[in-house]
């Protein structure tokens, strides 16, 4: 049973996770678009901000991995 | 690095003015900027702009006008190969446009004599058979009147015969006559006579009723319809001959005509940019002065350029770039070949500021580093370097395909060594191949290969912030300096504490690493103030961010995994293989794009965000053909 409970606690970790990278890379990206027709030169700015939100999910997924493994 | 660049005062007497700049212009290395007392508008006695004067006014328009018109020939020109070049006047004289007027109106004829031809070859493909069934017939009227002719298709059926002669009928009063032939399959060749007088009535009729009539190119406006349908099928044969020579005349005048009217737009160009540095430079009544920035070590070779060719009347003043000035100095990098490629994967960013650091070279290491950490597959990583290997051979993109394919060498050789490490190749099928994990088995080493990710991150994270202060306290500025050296000390003292932690390293060593973290902490305070706690814990998140490399890698060896055991459990054997093939191709793929994208993250993100001052103003120098 503790081992079903470990599976569904690292799936929340990384599915909570990926949602709220989704969420924000889709706001970022939507503005970032706009941004960019109007001024091309930020390609590379709205690029980093695009990126910034991944920690979220890595962050999470390390998270994961610690459950699934008890850290040993 | 950053090329260091100097500030120069080009002077001479004013009626030189011209003759300078298509001198500066024949150079190509000054990037021109606005004498600083013209732009501050500061009294600066006598000197001041130089306007266009009337003359330049008028070539000016003549230049962007004939630039049009280029543009519109050209554009309007087929594909050529190169011909015996056309003379042109040059762009901005008045001669010009009349000559542009007539070779516009030569390539209409030209494009007119193509298309009246293909009308007609058109008509002939179309109606053939009809044309040869029409052909024998007579025209004639059964009363008085002038006669006109019309050809037409209907289907092969005799009521619409006898609707098409009853409405004509009703027309013209019974003074028509229609002659029939068949034309082959279920259509029927009409030959319809009418006094001309009915012309525009039964021309309606035909129209309503939907029926299709046979129309002839203009050229054969003045023959009736038999003698044209005569002419044109006797003209039938000849008719692709005459088309291809036609075009075949209109490419050779496009092969003589396009290189001139190129050289014509590269001229305008450039006389064009001449009148509009005109605007960057100072006079006074006797002198002027043309400002701009160049590399240092060409400022002797450009001297001694005007010098000779001016006959000593023109000279050059150099100046090093003063604090303040970083902004408005355009900035070079030049690095070794080796290190060159790298300098593309800064194109996303605007150029470094002039006197910071040019960061291609911890690019050049930590790019091709970080990406053969998450790829880390020898099968992988031999295929990406035959791929880049092929790609360099066949020169595919020119120059920048050249340092893209030495880039993705470098990643690729970076994989190929941590596959080795890790003993993978095509996920665990090295394994059965007898290759063995150096490094770690990062299947099973997770933990470990996570502490190895954080580590390769908090070692380019450190180095990141130590450039950042090594820059600081190189342009004097202490207080930003002694609080990165905070943070540095405060990166450099948690390896230490984790290990300790770990139960790797000694009590003492935690002791002494906790005691160098606190000293760390309070300079950061002392050099930024409260705001350095935030900063702080922003660079434990830029180390902890790197826990990527684990992410992507572990999700690269078990999608290799995944193929191989799916192919495995396939029968028969050469679908498994299939399969296989299918899978680790989207699995190269993939390995491919998420590595190259998160590697160039971490440095834009966390590496840079440590000491790259963006900002900088790319160089652009006046110069022939730009």
């Amino acid at each position: 049973m503790e081992r079903v409970y470990s599976a569904a606690a690292a799936a929340f970790a990384i599915g909570i996770g990926a949602l709220a990278t989704a969420w924000v890379q889709s706001r970022i990206g939507t503005a970032g678009a706009g941004a960019l027709s109007e001024k091309p030169e930020l390609r590379g700015t709205v690029i980093v901000m695009l990126a910034i939100p991944e920690t979220l999910v890595i962050l999470a997924f390390v998270v994961a991995v610690f459950i699934l493994t008890g850290g040993r | 690095m950053i090329v260091p660049m100097a500030k120069v005062q080009v002077l001479g007497p004013r009626r030189l003015l011209d003759d300078t700049l298509a001198l500066l212009q024949e150079q190509g290395v000054l990037d021109l900027r606005t004498p600083s007392l013209l732009e501050t508008g500061r009294s600066h006695g006598s000197l001041r702009s130089v306007p266009l004067r009337e003359g330049e006014h008028a070539i000016e328009s003549a230049l962007e006008s004939a630039l049009e018109s280029i543009g519109q020939l050209l554009a309007a020109l087929p594909a050529a190969g190169k011909g015996a070049e056309l003379y042109l006047p040059r762009p901005e004289d008045p001669e010009f446009a009349t000559r542009m007027a007539a070779l516009a109106a030569e390539r209409r004829a030209l494009e007119e004599r193509i298309a009246g031809l293909k009308d007609e070859l058109h008509v002939v493909d179309r109606y053939g058979r009809l044309l040869t069934a029409l052909a024998p017939l007579k025209p004639s009227l059964p009363g008085p009147g002038e006669l006109h002719s019309v050809g037409l298709v209907i289907r092969h059926d005799r009521r619409a015969l006898e609707l098409l002669e009853s409405e004509l009928k009703n027309l013209t009063g019974g003074n028509f006559s229609v002659q029939a032939r068949p034309a082959g399959g279920d259509q029927l060749a009409v030959l319809v006579t009418i006094p001309r007088q009915h012309t525009k009535e039964v021309a309606a009729l035909l129209f309503e009723r939907g029926v299709e009539e046979i129309r002839l190119p203009a050229r054969y406006s003045g023959h009736t319809l038999v003698d044209a349908l005569r002419l044109l099928l006797s003209r039938e044969r000849d008719l692709p001959a005459q088309v291809a020579s036609a075009e075949e005349d209109l490419g050779r005048f496009a092969a003589q005509v396009a290189p001139a009217l190129r050289r014509a737009v590269r001229e305008a160009h450039e006389r064009l940019a001449r009148l509009r540095a005109l605007a960057t430079c100072g006079e006074t009544h006797y002198a002027f002065v043309v400002t701009g920035w160049l590399p240092r070590e060409r400022v002797p070779a450009l001297e001694k350029f005007l010098e000779e060719n001016s006959g000593g009347r023109v000279t050059l003043v150099a100046y090093s770039p003063q604090p303040g000035e970083e902004k408005d100095v355009p900035v070079v990098l030049k690095n070794p070949s080796l290190l060159r490629p790298f300098q593309r994967l800064l194109a996303l960013l605007p150029p470094p500021t002039y006197g910071s650091l040019d960061p291609t070279p911890y690019l050049a290491v930590f790019f091709p580093l970080l990406f053969g950490l998450m790829l880390g597959d020898a099968g992988f990583g031999l295929l990406g370097i035959a791929v880049a290997l092929a790609w360099r051979a066949r020169g595919w993109g020119g120059a920048a395909g050249r340092d893209y394919a030495t880039i993705a060498l470098a990643c690729s050789t970076s994989a190929l060594v941590f596959g080795i490490a890790f003993g993978e190749a095509l996920g665990d099928l090295g394994a059965s191949l007898g290759l063995r994990p150096l490094l770690l088995d990062r299947r099973r080493a997770v933990l470990s290969f996570l502490g190895l990710a954080v580590g390769v991150g908090l070692l380019h994270v450190a180095l990141g912030t130590a450039l950042g202060a090594y820059s600081s306290f190189r342009r004097r500025h202490v207080r930003e300096g002694i609080a990165r050296s905070g943070r540095l000390l405060l990166l450099g003292s948690a390896a230490p504490v984790g290990l300790a932690l770990a139960g790797v390293a000694s009590r003492a060593t935690l002791a002494f690493s906790l005691a160098a973290g606190a000293v760390g902490v309070l300079l950061a305070l002392a050099g930024d103030g409260p705001m350095a706690l935030l900063d702080l814990v922003l660079s434990l998140g830029n180390v902890l961010s790197y826990a990527r490399l684990m992410a992507l890698g572990l999700a690269s060896v078990l999608l290799a995994e995944v193929a191989n055991h799916l192919a495995a459990a396939v029968h028969p054997a050469a679908a498994g293989l299939a399969l296989a093939l299918l899978l680790h191709t989207v699995n190269f793929t993939l390995g491919l794009v998420s590595p190259l994208i998160a590697s160039l993250r971490l440095h834009y993100v966390e590496f840079f965000e440590k000491f790259y001052e963006g900002g900088g103003r790319p160089y652009h120098p006046f110069a022939l053909g730009t």
